[in-house]
C-alpha cells in the first residue's frame, strides 16, 4: 500500500518544485509601441516597462535592440535584482547581469532622455531592478527617464540620489592628516568614502602635484581602494 | 632710438614665446612661465604634459580615473583671478565642457576651506556655470 503513495508523493513534489521555479522566474518580452508616429522598442519584465528604446544602434532598429536585450534577460529566468549592475566596457557605460552585456547606455539615447550615458545607465539598472522584484517603476530611490512624445510610459526625469560628507585626507606614505575634503557622489558611492588619500608628486621640480583619491578605508599606506564614482568638491588644508 | 627699444623688446617676447611652447618642460623652468606669460598661458601649453604626469602617477599606484582627465586653471570667484591649475575627471562629453575650476570659500565645521566646482566658462566674476558629474582629481602648485 505504501509503495502505491511513493509516485504519487513524487509527481507532486515535482509539480511544487516547478511551481516555486515559475513563482520566481521572470517573465521578459519586447514589444514595438508607435509613440507619436514614431515606433519605438520596449523591455517588458513582469509586466512592467524598463527599458524604452528609440534610436537604432549597431544596424539594429529599436524594436530589435528591445527584442536582443529582451533575449539576453530570458536567458536567465532566475535573475535576481541584484545581479543587475552598470558597469564600463570599452568607455561606455553598460548594464550588466551575469557578466553579460545587457545594453550599452549610448551618448546619442542619453542626449534623448536629457542625460549623460552614466546616469542613463544607472536609470535603466534601477528600472530594470524595479521591475525584476515586482516593485513598481519610479517607487523609492530609483531612477527613472521621461518619456519624449508622450505616449503610454511609466517612465519619467532622471534624478539620481547624490550626497556628500565631509572626510579626512590622509598622506599616502606617512597616513597622517593633512585636511579634510568634501567628497560627492552616489549616496551609496558616498557611504563607502572613508577618506581622500593624497598621492603626492613633483613635475620636474617645477609643480607640486596632490592627487585626490576617495578610498574606503583610512589604511592609506598599505590599501588604496578607490571608491568609483565619487569625486572631491572641495577642500580645507590644516595650517601647521 | 626708441622704436628700436620697442623691436628688440617685441622680438625678445616672440623668441621667449616660441621657446616656451617648443622647449621640453624639463628644460623651460614652468615657474618663470608662469611669471612671464600667467597660469593660463602655461596650463593651456602644458596641460596635457602634467595630465599624462598625473594619470601616470595615478596609474603606478593601480588608483587611475575611469573616465577622462583635463588640467584646468583655477579661477577665484569675484575677483577672477587664476590662481592654479587643477585636473577634474569624469566622462568624456562632460569633462570636454570644463573650462576652468571655480574656488570659492567653503565652511566645513570650524575648519575654513576651498570649494572647488569645476565650470564651463572662463569668465566666472558674473556667474559660475557648474558642469555637474565632473570632480576634482588633483590640484597643482606651481613653483615660481
Amino acid at each position: 500500500m505504501k509503495r502505491r503513495y511513493l509516485p504519487l508523493a513524487l509527481v507532486i513534489a515535482i509539480v511544487v518544485l516547478i511551481a516555486v521555479v515559475y513563482a520566481y522566474a521572470i517573465t521578459v518580452s519586447s514589444r514595438s509601441v508607435t509613440v507619436s508616429g514614431v515606433t519605438v522598442g520596449e523591455v517588458v519584465v513582469n509586466g512592467q516597462t524598463p527599458i524604452r528604446l528609440r534610436l537604432s544602434a549597431g544596424g539594429l532598429s529599436a524594436s530589435e535592440r528591445a527584442a536582443v536585450v529582451a533575449r539576453r534577460l530570458s536567458a536567465m529566468p532566475d535573475l535576481a535584482a541584484s545581479e543587475v549592475t552598470v558597469s564600463k566596457v570599452n568607455g561606455q557605460y553598460v548594464v550588466v547581469a551575469r557578466n553579460q552585456v545587457l545594453i550599452t547606455a549610448d551618448n546619442s539615447q542619453a542626449l534623448e532622455y536629457s542625460t549623460t550615458p552614466y546616469g542613463l545607465a544607472i536609470a535603466w539598472r534601477d528600472q530594470l531592478r524595479s521591475a525584476i522584484s515586482g516593485a513598481p517603476i519610479g517607487a523609492g530611490p530609483s531612477s527613472t527617464l521621461p518619456s519624449t512624445g508622450g505616449g503610454p510610459s511609466v517612465q519619467s526625469k532622471t534624478s539620481v540620489d547624490m550626497s556628500q560628507k565631509a572626510v579626512p585626507i590622509l598622506s599616502v606614505g606617512s597616513g597622517l592628516r593633512v585636511g579634510v575634503a568634501v567628497v560627492a557622489g552616489e549616496r551609496e558611492q558616498v557611504a563607502q568614502v572613508k577618506a581622500v588619500a593624497q598621492i603626492e608628486g613633483d613635475f620636474h621640480g617645477n609643480a607640486r602635484i596632490r592627487a585626490l583619491v576617495p578610498v574606503s578605508t583610512e589604511n592609506v599606506v598599505s590599501n588604496i581602494n578607490r571608491v568609483p564614482g565619487t569625486s572631491v568638491i572641495g577642500v580645507a588644508d590644516i595650517r601647521l | 632710438m626708441r622704436p628700436r627699444i620697442a623691436l628688440l623688446a617685441v622680438i625678445l617676447a616672440v623668441v621667449m614665446l616660441v621657446s616656451a611652447t617648443t622647449m621640453p618642460s624639463s628644460a623651460l623652468n614652468l615657474g618663470s612661465a608662469v611669471k612671464l606669460f600667467g597660469i593660463a598661458f602655461v596650463v593651456k601649453h602644458f596641460g596635457p604634459q602634467i595630465n599624462s604626469f598625473i594619470n601616470t602617477l595615478l596609474v603606478q599606484r593601480g588608483v587611475e580615473w575611469q573616465g577622462t582627465t583635463k588640467v584646468v586653471p583655477i579661477i577665484s570667484i569675484g575677483r577672477g583671478l587664476y590662481i592654479g591649475a587643477a585636473q577634474v575627471a569624469g566622462p568624456p562629453e562632460l569633462v570636454k565642457k570644463v573650462k576652468a575650476v571655480a574656488q570659492g570659500e567653503l565652511k566645513i565645521g570650524s575648519l575654513r576651506g576651498n570649494a572647488l566646482i569645476p565650470v564651463g566658462s572662463t569668465n566666472i566674476t558674473k556667474g559660475v556655470d557648474r558642469i555637474e558629474g565632473v570632480g576634482l582629481s588633483a590640484l597643482i602648485d606651481f613653483r615660481v
